[in-house]
């Protein structure tokens, strides 16, 4: 899953990214407004992390001039924790917001269920024959037994799941899993891809030869 | 204990009660007894007409002098006479005089005469039966006028000691001054009952502003500060009162809404670096870390640290300079150490970004508060010198002159647009996040100087423009000995 977060505030922007880093997120960032809305508007995240209070383009600006373009899932973060503050966010289309100073872990709960509620997927639970996901905790077992997966790896698992039985182009998995900051000319996805095969089985993760891999 | 007899409108109230209660009384007494008198002497005088034209009757011959208003006085006939012809009279039974005084009807007339021992020796035929006139002492010789029940008597006396006698029945007279009595403490009951409504009224409609006064203060010390007394608009004393404490009120509201906006951004201010330092170490433990992520981990915390203590420290110099308006802390100091002073501790940061400090500083003296302006002086040149891009000049001007005191601090940095120029005297109010938030700075800096400006009656201003260096002006007003300022980045 790749997200965008839209932080003034250096260390806290430092900070959120490397968050959801070591959450398995492929993070974007912007400083400002103006770089968020530009990033937003590109339309490949699953969902941003946009602060309110920006100098020049605040949050709620960026939010209502993305909205007529992308449907992104957007979290608002805020230090203002007044009910008109709450009504306006809604009104503006915000998925969700959080209020100043937040839990890290609450904070990467919600944007991965914005993410399962956007997919349509409702359920936390997906079953790929003998392999099991469960997209709450983070965890996959085969055949009853728990199997240790990166982050990555589980990032690329749960993106090709969600898209069961669709072929996902290399240039799709590269741009929804994989951020600014990684080498996409480099062979990480293979790598990841073979590890998947390691460790669940070799066919659970098939490859259209020119075209990308799918699960069944 | 709360009895509503210890309010002010029971005081009044009883007190004006018993103040009206004993003038009606007083009053209602006098115009009984005055009309009591005056209807005696009412029935006096019919005694007196009466016996009038008794002795007329009874003395034909006699001319009695004068009109009717000097019958009162008539020469009195001897008693022995009037004995003798009575006596004559008697004899005749179709006697006129004898026909007048034989009626028992109510206010008839009789009379009675006797000697000294008080028996009868003649008397009308409506004498009231069973009276008795008590014997006498010899030598009592006048008249006397008196009731006998519900009988209005006269007496006259003569020398040989026979006594005459006339009477009147007043008991209908007497029926209506009861009546009257009746009626006019009725009517001063009424009266009385009427001030004290009124009166209740009146001192309930004076005292409303007083109830409404204290309900607004209790519904404000409730919390409500948007409670306002109403008043009537009339000039009383208590709408005056109303009026001057609505205005306390509107004082004390605002007072608590800049208190509230100064709370409000200050903790809006802290939550960003409490965040940062709360996921950092959230995310630092969750699992074992090489030494060098914790190392960037601890910086990131401590930078956020440090955000939060400068802006604790320039929160409290501005509540400290919000509280002050007291002379305690003003004392004769000169500007011009002050600028020198804090020129000293801030050569360092000029040097470390290669800024030139040109000066002209004239001896200001003034009386002030020297920590306060020196928080003065080292925010504008701190921030000239910081929001420089480096290896500029920052130059200092320090003029004595009349009417004000005027200190400039000018760079030749990046200027500032004018659409910020009132905006960037506003707390928390930054122009560029990115540099001045990873630099210690507060975003109080300014507000401060114009707050310390003002406490000594000075003026802040900036001129400014980009591109073109900016100018901060402080002016401090001499008339007051105090100060001004203007302020031009």
């Amino acid at each position: 899953m790749r997200i965008l977060v839209v932080e003034d505030d250096e260390l806290l922007r430092r900070t959120l990214v490397a968050t959801f880093r070591d959450e398995g997120f492929a993070v974007d960032d912007a400083e400002d407004g103006e770089e968020g809305l530009y990033k937003l508007t590109e339309g490949i995240y699953d969902a941003a992390v946009l602060d309110v209070m920006m100098p020049e383009l605040d949050g709620w600006q960026v939010l209502e001039q993305a909205r007529p373009k992308v449907d992104t899932p957007v979290l608002m973060l805020t230090a203002k924790d007044t009910v008109p503050d709450r009504i306006k966010g809604l009104n503006l289309g915000a998925d969700d917001y959080l209020i100043k100073p937040f839990d890290a872990d609450e904070l990467v709960a919600r944007i991965r269920a914005l993410v399962r509620r956007a997919s349509g997927q409702s359920q936390s639970i997906l079953n790929l024959h003998e392999v099991r996901l469960n997209t709450s905790m983070r965890k996959v077992e085969k055949a009853g037994t728990e199997v240790e997966l990166t982050p990555r790896e589980y990032s690329l698992l749960e993106y090709l799941a969600l898209h069961r039985g669709e072929v996902v182009s290399r240039t799709l998995l590269y741009e929804r899993l994989f951020d600014e900051n990684d080498d996409s000319l480099s062979n990480l996805l293979d790598v990841h891809v073979s590890n998947l095969r390691k460790k669940l089985g070799k066919d659970l993760i098939q490859t259209r030869r020119g075209h990308g891999y799918f699960v069944e | 204990m709360k009895l509503p007899t210890n309010s002010i409108r029971w005081h009044l109230q009883i007190w004006y009660a018993s103040l009206l209660l004993i003038a009606l009384a007083g009053l209602s007494f006098t115009v009984l007894r005055l009309s009591r008198i005056h209807r005696i002497r009412q029935l006096d005088q019919q005694i007196t007409d009466q016996q009038r034209f008794f002795f007329k009757s009874l003395f034909p011959e006699k001319k009695l002098t004068g009109p009717s208003a000097e019958s009162n006085k008539p020469a009195p006939p001897d008693p022995k006479e009037i004995y003798r012809r009575l006596q004559a009279e008697h004899q005749n039974p179709t006697s006129e005089i004898l026909q007048a005084f034989s009626g028992t009807e109510p206010g008839f007339f009789y009379f009675a005469i006797s000697d000294r021992d008080g028996s009868i020796l003649l008397s009308s035929k409506n004498f009231p039966e069973g009276f008795v006139f008590p014997s006498e002492a010899r030598g009592e010789d006048f008249d006397t006028q008196y009731f006998k029940g519900t009988y209005r008597e006269h007496l006259r006396r003569g020398p040989p000691g026979i006594r005459v006698y006339f009477g009147m029945d007043a008991s209908e007279v007497l029926k209506e001054m009861d009546q009257f009595a009746v009626s006019i403490t009725l009517f001063a009951a009424g009266i009385w009952l009427v001030g004290l409504a009124g009166g209740w009224w009146i001192v309930g409609r004076a005292l409303r502003p007083v109830q409404e006064i204290s309900a607004t203060a209790v519904a404000i010390a409730e919390g409500n500060l948007d409670q306002r007394i109403e008043w009537a608009g009339n000039q009383s004393e208590l709408n005056q009162l109303a009026q001057v404490l609505n205005h306390t009120f509107d004082e004390l509201a605002s007072a608590m809404e800049r208190q509230r906006q100064f709370t409000g951004n200050a903790s809006h201010e802290l939550r960003t670096p409490l965040t940062v330092i709360l996921s950092e170490t959230q995310r630092m433990l969750k699992r074992d870390r090489a030494p060098g992520e914790y190392r960037e981990s601890m910086e990131i915390c401590q930078q956020a640290g440090l955000r939060m203590k400068v802006l604790v420290e320039g929160l409290l110099l501005l509540a400290r300079q919000e509280n002050q308006n007291s002379a305690e802390s003003r004392m004769p100091c000169n500007l011009q150490n002050i600028v020198e002073q804090s020129l000293n501790t801030l050569g360092h940061l000029a040097a470390e970004r290669d800024m030139k400090i040109i000066t002209d500083l004239a001896s200001a003296p003034l009386v002030a508060d020297a920590a306060a302006l020196r928080i003065l002086v080292d925010n504008l040149v701190e921030n000239a010198i910081s929001h420089h891009p480096g290896g500029g000049t920052v130059t200092l001007t320090l003029k004595n002159t009349e009417p004000a005191i005027q200190f400039e601090v000018a760079d030749d940095g990046p200027g500032i647009d004018p659409a910020y120029h009132d905006k960037i005297f506003e707390r928390f109010y930054q122009l560029d996040t990115s540099r001045s938030r990873g630099g210690g700075h507060s975003g109080l800096g300014l507000a401060l100087v114009k707050r310390i400006a003002e406490n000594h009656q000075g003026t802040c201003s900036l001129h400014s423009a980009p591109g073109k260096g900016s100018r901060f002006t402080v002016q401090f007003s001499k008339q007051t000995g105090e100060g001004s300022a203007s302020l031009q980045i």
